[in-house]
């Protein structure tokens, strides 16, 4: 079943700006674990929120458990965003807001919540407000984990959390996913932190779409050649290829995988290596385009 | 650089992974094999990709499905297993060897008998 | 995962307790609010000689203060309500936007009942200080005591009265909460008009309107025009406010 489908959507802020979502087109099937993926500013949180039904959009329309997300009360039970704008009154306690949760979710795991909390040393009696921004986003997780709600999303939430505490929610998100499936959309822009979660990858750039898929997909897009520094060169003259580097006489080279088999063989001959790429490699060329990496701007600077 | 095999599709090393307790017995024929959530769980990886892993299994036919039961071991899945290694890894292995003798002129009779040094050195008559 | 089906009247239930928890402020501030009432009602003394041997000290509480100030205090919790903060608050959890108006708007009107009873009754504290002072009074508005039923009606009119200004201010905060242009016409409208209206010397608008509750003298018409002119008020605040973004 279809849990979340883009429709031509765009997305400006104000009319006439710039927009931040432009024609946008997917669908997410439950039960999918998905990360949204791309770099700062490219459009992430508007796509969460939309989801979720906090903001409109401008043109096409989105579909959230086949209704639209703005203004209904279905998918505002059934979702919950997990993000940096979550807030709660300064009267209330830690152990209050969680109370607070526990009647608004029907499925809500007291039992998780109290050991989530127990287990990153929250104190019952501390205040939302008063929180680090780090323990701020562990508790709001801890909300997002422990609601239960058949669509989950997490926009940037290890942001200012400890290394040590990132893996524990990563982990803590892995189990509950496992032992509750459920439809959750993690954003991030550290791809490598959050890979061998997902399922499938929304990649995010400038507004659109430029990859939907099986994570293992993206990672077949791309692979690396590995050889001696002129006959690499002399097979990748013909191909753009996505950053390079050098070590001695020897070079690799991130290209596009769309080698038949008798080139394979052939690169084989020559003794150059096809080596798979991870994830992050593969998601890095797709969103860089052409303009190569940030050794190329000195490379340039230097045969001018 | 990082290694080829590190950056290896996780659902090639957890097939890999499965083939390796195949092949030395700790998963023995018409055994249950882990099933997607016990991988994921384990390697802390997505249960989806666990299960691509397994797939790939039951694709070359070493492992096969019960419905509602789970995945079991192929009663000929260590043979097949042993055929398939002797000829990609082996034969791989072997390639480079000579690819590397020939690189630094060591000829057949001088790498058969460097081979039988090694052996003798692990303290192992035969393999 | 199974979805669950939410009843409107279920989500504004809890979202109403969830506000009575968060926002005890408003009902402490009110508390303050009749507090300073009472300090400043009983403050009116005049005293004058009538002989050389008699003094006589006027002192009276009209208990006015306490309502006035109560009033004041219900249009400032009417915007307050409205505002970006609160608005996160409620989408935090289960929410769309006419479970969060109908939710706050069932706060007001609970504050306002509690506001509208206890500015009466902080008026009668304010004579009691007096008569405790003075050890004689004289009651010049129905006492519980002497005429029970035109208390009730002081206090139900009292009510209402603190309802009327909440929902004004509830009203204007949910403009104010569509666009921040709407601030200086407000301002327009209360101040500016009613001074060129002085110079031109004709009944202005909101002369008429203060008029229109002010000078009617049946409860129940009353009543009705208050109930009636809340619920526009109402309907309005959720109209201007029913697609504003929220936690952006």
């Amino acid at each position: 079943m279809t849990a979340i489908e883009f429709n031509n959507v765009t997305k400006s802020y104000q009319s006439g700006a710039h927009s931040v979502l432009n024609h946008m087109n997917f669908s997410i099937q439950e039960n999918v674990l998905t990360g949204v993926i791309g770099r700062n500013g490219v459009g992430k949180s508007t796509l969460m929120k939309l989801i979720a039904g906090h903001i409109k959009v401008s043109s096409g329309e989105v579909r959230v458990f086949s209704e639209n997300p703005f203004n209904s009360l279905k998918v505002s039970a059934n979702t919950i965003l997990v993000d940096d704008t979550m807030s709660f009154s300064d009267k209330l306690t830690l152990q209050q807001i969680l109370k607070e949760a526990d009647r608004f979710y029907a499925n809500w795991d007291a039992r998780l919540a109290k050991r989530l909390f127990d287990f990153f040393s929250f104190h019952p009696f501390a205040h939302h407000q008063h929180l680090s921004k780090g323990k701020k986003n562990t508790f709001n997780a801890i909300i997002g984990l422990a609601a239960h709600c058949p669509l989950t999303i997490f926009d940037e939430p290890t942001t200012g959390m400890d290394t040590v505490v990132r893996k524990d929610f990563y982990r803590a998100l892995l189990k509950d996913y496992i032992a509750h499936p459920r439809t959750i959309l993690l954003s991030s822009h550290h791809l490598e932190e959050i890979e061998d979660l997902l399922e499938d990858i929304l990649l995010v750039r400038d507004g659109t779409i430029p990859f939907h898929g099986p994570i293992t997909d993206l990672q077949d897009m791309y692979v690396k050649l590995v050889g001696k520094e002129e006959k690499v060169r002399a097979h990748v003259v013909e191909r753009s290829s996505f950053g390079s580097q050098v070590n001695g006489s020897f070079i690799e080279v991130l290209v596009k995988n769309t080698f038949t088999m008798d080139e394979q063989a052939r690169l084989n001959e020559e003794g150059i290596t096809i080596v798979p790429v991870p994830a992050n490699d593969a998601y890095v060329a797709l969103t860089s385009g052409s303009k190569g990496g940030i050794d190329d701007v000195f490379n340039s600077a230097t045969t001018d | 650089m990082k290694n080829a095999a590190g950056a290896k599709p996780i659902y090639i090393q957890i097939a890999e992974w499965i083939e390796t307790e195949i092949i030395d017995g700790t998963l023995s024929a018409d055994e249950k094999v882990y099933s997607q959530y016990q991988l994921a769980e384990q390697f802390n990886i997505n249960p989806a990709t666990a299960g691509k892993g397994l797939t790939l299994l039951l694709d070359k036919e070493i492992i096969y499905k019960r419905r509602g039961l789970g995945m079991f071991v192929a009663s000929d899945g260590h043979e097949k297993l042993i055929a398939k290694r002797k000829e990609e890894t082996l034969h791989g292995l072997i390639k480079d060897l000579l690819t590397e003798a020939k690189l630094l002129g060591v000829d057949d009779n001088q790498l058969v008998a460097m081979i039988e040094m090694e052996r003798k050195k692990s303290g192992e008559g035969t393999s | 995962m199974y979805l669950t089906v939410p009843r409107l009247t279920d989500i504004v239930k809890k979202q109403f307790r969830y506000k009575m928890n968060a926002y005890t402020g408003i009902f402490s501030s009110l508390l303050i609010m009749q507090l300073i009432g009472i300090f400043f009602g009983v403050n009116s003394y005049s005293s004058y000689e009538a002989s050389e041997s008699l003094r006589i000290t006027d002192a009276t509480s009209t208990g006015d203060t306490p309502v006035v100030l109560t009033l004041v205090w219900a249009f400032i919790t009417g915007i307050l309500v409205t505002t970006l903060a609160y608005r996160n608050d409620a989408f935090s959890f289960v929410s769309n936007r006419l479970s969060h108006h109908l939710s706050s708007f069932l706060l007001v009107l609970l504050a306002s009942v509690v506001g509208g009873i206890t500015a009466v009754l902080a008026g009668s504290i304010g004579k009691f200080i007096v008569y405790a002072q003075n050890s004689t009074i004289t009651i010049e508005s129905p006492g519980l005591l002497d005429s029970p039923f035109s208390f009730f009606i002081g206090i139900a009119t009292s009510i209402l009265y603190t309802i009327l200004f909440a929902g004004l201010g509830y009203t204007i905060g949910s403009f104010v909460q569509r666009s921040k242009l709407v601030i200086p016409l407000i301002v327009i409208v209360l101040i500016a008009l009613p001074a060129l209206n002085l110079s031109v010397g004709g009944v202005f608008f909101i002369e008429k309107t203060i008029a229109f509750f002010g000078t009617e003298t049946s409860f129940l018409i009353f009543l009705m025009k208050v109930v009636i002119t809340v619920v526009v008020l109402f309907a309005l605040s959720v109209a201007v406010t029913n697609k504003t973004e929220v936690r952006k």
